[in-house]
């Protein structure tokens, strides 16, 4: 009480609820680390300037959701409140929160003060973006040879250092959904739309997440941008008809069945798939 | 065989998003480029300067044949085609007839010839022989146009020139 300024009542509740991790000592009473100090002070702060206890929670699981190795979320990060709107800096990257979910802000909307939110130490204006791609490709390497934690600190690593890296967005997105955060890596996939609308691999896999979400008009769109910009991109096709098909859109279907045969060789061992429906179109 | 149950079907996976790919960082040449196929016949200026940023693989082996050394190897061709000439295909070219005009067309033969004559020229420097044959094999997958060239090569050009 004395160093956080919370009654213990309200500590209590915010244990029981689950928005502080505080270990019990063996006689049942709360102890607090130092973080978990930090942590208390955080949520606090956040009340005293009107964020409602719904928001507060929603950005705890949030963070919870995006580093799952983060025991005390509130401890982890800055938080700023514009409005009736929540950031939070979190691995050099502001993200506003969102129907629960962390939103990637890459337009946030006073352009000096996410200046300051996104002043780091190291960040250097000329050479972040190198410095980003080469953390980038260490980290697809990481990827590629099997080290799945490097890779996601590399990705992660890149994106601070550019916040609008794209490709490194879609392949932490896909490390994240390989989890079952489906939510999360969509917000990957679509912030990586938004920094780059030319990438398709970017609306692919935001279709492939929002399809997994059960979105499947959203999903439509994604797929339907990805092959806009990229006719030739059979995975998408075969996608499009199987959400179509789940819709039962069976003409829609269709054209996908027809494009994902003519774009993959025979021996492509999803053609037989996609004859198969072809040939019932009862 | 029965119709599938489209909720019992597992999705194509998740793309990779790659480090960079070298054509897509030449915006300003693909925006200015001319089509690569119209309906009567392939761009070869377009083609050329699509060769020139293709991406090339060759490997080769020296074999003795009948006491003259001899180059047996292949090289891969292949280029990404831009999504402008992809569009147009879906308004009456199919990718066969594509194929079929890149095969039959001597103009892009003798590109193709000349881009395995400089591969040879890398592998066997001041060696490198006119005297070559190869058998091409095009295809067209995705947005991906590649050849597939196996070639026979003499080896040491003055010999082979001045015979």
């Amino acid at each position: 009480m004395r160093l956080t300024g919370v009654p213990v009542t309200r500590l209590r509740r915010w244990h029981r609820s689950g928005l502080l991790l505080v270990s019990k000592t063996k006689s049942g009473r709360l102890s607090y680390t130092f973080s978990d100090v930090v942590a208390v002070r955080a949520a606090k702060a956040l009340f005293d300037r009107g964020v409602k206890a719904r928001q507060v929670w929603r950005l705890v699981r949030s963070i919870r959701d995006w580093r799952p190795d983060i025991e005390q979320p509130l401890a982890s990060v800055r938080v700023e409140v514009l409005g009736s709107r929540v950031f939070i800096v979190l691995d050099g990257v502001t993200m506003e929160t969102g129907s629960g979910q962390l939103v990637f802000n890459l337009d946030a909307p006073s352009p000096t003060r996410t200046a300051r939110i996104l002043e780091t130490p190291n960040s250097g204006a000329e050479t972040a973006p190198d410095q980003a791609n080469l953390a980038f490709n260490e980290a697809q390497e990481a990827e590629q040879s099997g080290d799945v934690d490097a890779a996601e600190v590399g990705y992660r690593r890149a994106i601070s250092l550019d916040p609008s890296h794209a490709r490194a967005m879609c392949n932490l997105g896909n490390l994240i959904f390989a989890t079952g955060r489906f939510r999360t890596a969509s917000e990957l996939y679509r912030a990586a739309t938004r920094a780059d609308a030319s990438l398709p691999q970017a609306w692919y896999n935001l279709a492939n997440a929002l399809d997994e979400l059960e979105k499947y008009a959203d999903a439509i769109a994604a797929y339907t941008e990805c092959l806009k910009l990229d006719p030739g991109y059979a995975d998408a096709h075969f996608n499009a008809g199987l959400i179509f098909e789940k819709q039962g859109l069976r003409d829609e279907a269709r054209r996908h069945w027809i494009a994902f045969i003519e774009l993959t060789p025979d021996h492509h061992p999803a053609q037989q798939t996609a004859r198969a429906f072809l040939e019932y179109q009862d | 065989m029965s119709r599938p149950d489209p909720n019992g079907i597992q999705r194509q996976p998740m793309a990779h998003a790659r480090s960079s790919i070298a054509w897509s960082k030449t915006p300003d040449e693909r925006v200015q480029q001319a089509p690569l196929f119209s309906e009567v016949a392939v761009n070869i200026d377009t083609l050329d300067q699509i060769l020139e940023r293709a991406e090339t693989i060759t490997e080769g082996r020296v074999d003795s044949i009948n006491g003259a050394d001899r180059l047996f190897g292949s090289t891969v061709i292949s280029c990404r085609i831009r999504m402008d000439d992809l569009a147009a295909m879906d308004r009456g070219i199919s990718r066969i007839d594509v194929v079929t005009a890149l095969e039959i067309d001597q103009r892009v033969a003798r590109l193709i010839d000349d881009r395995i004559f400089r591969e040879l020229a890398k592998l066997l420097g001041d060696q490198t022989s006119v005297n070559f044959e190869a058998q091409t094999q095009i295809d067209f997958i995705g947005n991906t146009l590649s050849w597939t060239v196996d070639f026979e090569s003499a080896i040491d050009g003055r010999a082979a020139t001045a015979g």
